[in-house]
């Protein structure tokens, strides 16, 4: 009768440890990211409870990214893979179809959000609308939509991991609330700006979601696409329709070369201002806070600027 | 062809050769234009397809990019904090208020979150056994005003947030998105005149549903 009962007690234990072992494997989850933004917000939302790493390495264009084979190998450890979907991580597409990682959870953060489309799509500066539309894949770079995305990320992790859905949410919570404080101060300091009299062009349309949410009109972009070197002709076609536009601000990227910056300042007079596209550098917990508080002081900065030479009667 | 004699002498046949049309050339020249011309059409397909088309949509439906000026703004602003209310739903079981949103820094309810231009809104909600309407209004313009001129802007916002599971549902509602176990659905109605709340006959009184592109036709 012992003998039942100890091979009882015996299977009963290793039922169980197999049962823990499964739960606690599943709970620590191995989480890859194809953009930097993903990868702070990931790691805000889970903590120390699963592990996050970016697909490419830093530093890298997620542009022009060609994947390596020990990429691959990366991928196939992976359970949840964060993408963008829309066009800015396009490398990850072939990456997917060579790994065949059937058990991969893929969270598509473009899915179910309201897009904008891109800026020569756009209704407003399209007069016929050919029923076809692409969208801006630049959704990061605001705080609405980020806000959007990251609870849309937590949710999908705590359907993953049940036990920590309540963490996930309430981390998610938390880091929107402080991404908020940084859009009404941004916003409160707007406020006290004349913008009547500037306009503001991009040299991409990179910046819209952002520009939108703080009530800013942008009345051209300048360049079809970012990180591409301008020819001479392409730089006074810049030139013409920033002229024409009347612009007095002109958002620039991080990288774009000063003697670009120069030639633009002497031939029109706008202002230009960097701001970041939040896809280069070390990827960090704090790296989208940080940069998105820069993109929103520096912007206040070029408004307060602009609005000041305005106001003095120069020419911007 | 001739034949010519010049009396006894020999005779000499006359070959008479038309100039040459160069078919063969203006055949190649064609073919390499034809040629030209498809692999243009093909380039323009592959670019095209990169697009995605706009679905057909039902007319109660409004795709989001025809919204202009801010009013995209409070639209993003009013599905972002889908999430947050339905949160708030599942752990006190009731449709939070508009002044609960409000402490809970929730935009568009907290103004402070929002352009200048949008924070006129008054906000109600109105709750109902399977979903909620909040219900918002600009307060800086007339009863019955339509879009102002200078700033075209919907006057009037829903926010619709619809419990699945819940046996009673407004009409029209969005089913699941294709999505497994989705539990709750948001959508966003519009309005440009400055308007009563419209119970359920959002249709009838001229509203207009707002979907994304991956939300058209349903």
């Amino acid at each position: 009768m012992k003998k039942i009962q100890v091979v009882l007690l015996a299977t009963a234990m290793v039922f169980l440890t197999g049962v823990l072992s499964s739960v606690s494997a599943k709970c620590n989850l191995r989480i890859g990211v194809t953009l930097h933004p993903y990868y702070s917000w990931a790691a805000n939302i889970v903590g120390d409870t699963a592990t996050v790493t970016p697909v490419i390495p830093p530093g890298s264009d997620p542009h022009t990214y060609q994947p390596q084979p020990s990429d691959l190998e990366h991928l196939q450890n992976l359970d949840v893979l964060i993408i963008n979907g829309i066009g800015h991580d396009e490398f990850i597409k072939p990456m997917l179809k060579a790994t065949e990682h059937k058990n991969l959870t893929i969270i598509n953060t473009s899915k179910g959000l309201p897009l904008l489309p891109t800026f020569s799509d756009h209704p407003k500066f399209e007069d016929e609308d050919n029923g076809k539309v692409s969208y801006n894949s630049h959704t990061y770079i605001s705080i609405t939509g980020s806000i959007q995305q990251i609870q849309m990320i937590a949710r999908e992790l705590g359907k993953l991991c049940p036990e920590n859905a309540t963490l996930y949410k309430k981390n998610a919570r938390k880091y929107a609330g402080k991404l908020r404080k940084m859009l009404s101060d941004a916003l409160a300091k707007i406020d006290t700006i004349d913008t009547n009299t500037l306009r503001i062009a991009t040299v991409h349309d990179g910046y819209s979601y952002l520009f939108q949410e703080l009530g800013i009109e942008v009345a051209a972009v300048v360049q079809p696409r970012h990180g591409i070197e301008p020819s001479a002709r392409q730089l006074q076609d810049t030139i013409k329709r920033i002229k024409r536009a009347k612009v007095n601000i002109l958002f620039t990227e991080l990288d774009y070369k000063k003697k670009y910056v120069d030639i633009i300042y002497q031939e029109t007079g706008c202002r230009i201002y960097s701001l970041s596209h939040i896809s280069k550098g070390t990827y960090s917990r704090d790296f989208f806070v940080q940069a998105m508080q820069k993109n929103l002081d520096d912007i206040v900065q070029a408004l307060t600027d602009a609005s000041k030479a305005a106001a003095a009667g120069g020419a911007g | 062809m001739t034949d010519t004699t010049l009396g006894s002498e020999k005779k000499y046949r006359e070959v008479l050769v038309a100039p040459r049309a160069a078919r063969r050339e203006a055949l190649y020249l064609a073919a390499a234009v034809g040629l030209i011309v498809l692999l243009m059409g093909v380039r323009f397909y592959l670019l095209s397809s990169g697009k995605e088309a706009l679905q057909e949509k039902p007319a109660c439906q409004l795709s989001d990019i025809y919204l202009q000026n801010q009013a995209p703004v409070l639209y993003r602003s009013l599905l972002g904090v889908v999430g947050d209310i339905i949160d708030l739903h599942q752990e006190n079981g009731t449709w939070p208020d508009v002044e609960q949103l409000k402490e809970e820094a929730l935009p568009p309810f907290a103004g402070n979150f929002l352009p200048v231009g949008l924070r006129g809104y008054v906000w109600k909600s109105y709750p109902h056994a399977g979903w909620v309407d909040y219900f918002g209004v600009n307060s800086e313009v007339g009863a019955g005003s339509e879009n102002q001129a200078a700033d075209p802007l919907e006057n009037s916002f829903i926010l619709r947030i619809i419990d699945l599971n819940s046996t009673e549902h407004p009409h029209p509602h969005a089913g699941n998105h294709g999505t497994p176990g989705q539990r709750y659905v948001g959508q966003v109605w519009i309005n440009p005149r400055v308007t009563d709340y419209p119970g359920q006959e959002l249709i009838k009184r001229d509203w207009k549903w707002v979907v994304g592109a991956d939300q058209a036709g349903q």
